[in-house]
């Protein structure tokens, strides 16, 4: 009994001695890709850099945080660099495609901070030329705004010209039309769709819109070449489909019951299944996705 | 009847048992090994210094003539680094390669003219990088070791270690004099 509690009390004062080694710290949530906590940014910039930031996570998967803070609080920007990019987790989990651009103000310390999976692109020579280059003469100037644009910009840049061709671009459909969604796609996913509103209409069954929807969604998706578009527009379509197909069924027993006619009454609604799914793929800041950095990335004062 | 409720309760008792040790087994294995991967990104980022170090040395050598004390115990190291095969040695090497490496570093601090030399900038940030990676992933490598070592002092863990012999493991600690700013003198 004595040595369990001997061992016990040893390992509970072990505990506390190493987590007092680890420099316990709470940061705030960030705000969207733009986390402008010193308040550097004008409004306007702000906004357009969130947009540009957003534009570039939806086509790469790629997530570039930019954050302004007052103080490092006597922490080293490296160490701070590395525990908020690991507390946000940048990046997709499962590519640790993050990047996170932090400026402190008070100590005049800005770094970049490059995930695992983007240190072959973003390389520590390249992160110093960035800061060199863009970032640290307008941060001289006191010109902070120009400085975080450019910087980010350039990041940008490296990444939408470095990052290996999304998956669709060695696809098949996607080579033979381009990459854009061609006139008589839609027109043919039209027509065939208001065809099989026929069909939708007189089957009881709701499944047929939904998996029309699905098809034309995948087809979609693969002609626009992003992943995130052959997810979301699948889903998106899908159930538009069942819900245009529940519908469509039910005006029809309707109409059948009441003895009117049953023609060509919804055409209008052809194109209603390819196109809403869209909707799914837009839309901004929705959260960092678990990404992890190990300390690559460059550090500069001004 | 009663017989058969108390073997019935026995076996409850057993399968919860055995489910919780079998559980303490599985996660001990787990720890350790997430403790061989972070030592295995250490020393990655050990060789990734040690393959950085020759590029550096040959820019910077026709600049800093007069430095060459510092050349020959950064070659030294490196040698001896390289020759290293157990996990100790590495570690006991890696770290005079990191005092010599940084007693560098500072010198080279006093030739403006090298900072005006992009491919030095540029090797100098990628060394500089890598130094943090490895302080980075030794802090991680550190945490891994704390749960492992905390997980088999502590009930059922220090049971399972004790009867399948998992035993602690060492934490990082920086060579002597490794976290000292280097002398540097004129």
């Amino acid at each position: 009994m004595k040595r369990w509690l001997c061992a016990a009390g040893a390992a509970v004062i072990l505990a506390g001695l190493a987590g007092g080694l680890v420099y316990a710290q709470t940061f705030p949530p960030p705000i969207g890709f733009v986390s402008d906590f010193a308040n550097l940014l004008s409004p306007q910039a702000r906004t357009e850099l969130e947009a540009r930031l957003s534009r570039l996570e939806q086509e790469f998967t790629a997530e570039v945080a930019v954050v302004t803070i007052d103080s490092l609080e006597g922490d080293t920007i490296e160490d701070y660099a590395v525990q908020l990019f690991d507390n946000w987790g940048i990046g997709a989990a499962d590519e640790d495609n993050g990047v996170l651009f932090i400026t402190a103000l008070t100590e005049r310390e800005v770094r970049i901070e490059v995930g695992y999976g983007l240190e072959s692109i973003i390389t520590d020579g390249r992160a110093g030329r960035i800061l060199d280059r863009e970032v640290i003469p307008h941060f001289k100037d006191g010109d902070y705004e120009a400085g975080i644009l450019a910087g980010a910009a350039a990041i940008e840049n490296y990444i939408r010209n470095g990052t290996p061709p999304p998956f669709i671009e060695d696809n098949p459909v996607g080579n033979v039309v381009g990459g854009k969604v061609p006139m008589w796609l839609i027109v043919t996913l039209g027509i065939i769709t208001i065809y099989m509103m026929g069909f939708m209409a007189r089957t009881k069954s709701i499944w047929l819109g939904g998996i029309w929807g699905i098809v034309v969604g995948l087809v979609l998706g693969l002609v626009l070449g992003s992943l995130i578009a052959t997810i979301l527009l699948p889903i998106g379509a899908g159930m538009v489909g069942t819900l245009l197909d529940l519908l469509l069924s039910r005006n029809y027993r309707q109409r059948k019951s009441s003895n009117q006619s049953t023609g060509w009454w919804r055409s209008g609604g052809g194109f209603m299944g390819p196109y809403a799914g869209g909707g799914g793929s837009s839309g901004g800041f929705g959260g960092f996705h678990g990404g992890s950095s190990g300390g690559g990335g460059a550090s500069r004062r001004w | 009847m009663k017989a058969l409720v108390l073997i019935g309760v026995l076996v409850v008792i057993l399968a919860i048992v055995g489910g919780v040790l079998g559980g303490t087994y599985n996660s001990l294995v787990k720890k350790s090994t997430t403790i061989d991967a972070q030592w295995a990104q250490v020393e990655t980022q050990y060789q990734r210094r040690y393959d950085l170090i020759p590029n550096l040395v040959n820019s910077v050598k026709g600049y800093m003539t007069q430095e060459k004390t510092i050349f020959d115990n950064l070659a030294a190291a490196r040698t001896k680094y390289g020759s290293a095969t157990t996990t100790d040695e590495k570690a006991v090497a890696g770290g005079e390669l990191e005092t010599t490496l940084s007693r560098l570093l500072v010198v080279m601090e006093n030739y403006p003219v090298l900072r005006s030399v992009e491919a030095i900038t540029s090797l100098m940030d990628e060394l500089a990088g890598t130094e943090n990676r490895i302080s980075v992933e030794r802090g991680r490598y550190n945490t891994a070791v704390r749960d492992y070592n905390t997980a088999i002092k502590t009930f059922p863990g220090n049971m399972m270690a004790g009867m399948f012999g998992f035993t602690q493991h060492e934490y990082f600690k920086s060579v002597s004099g490794a976290d000292q700013v280097p002398k540097v003198e004129f």
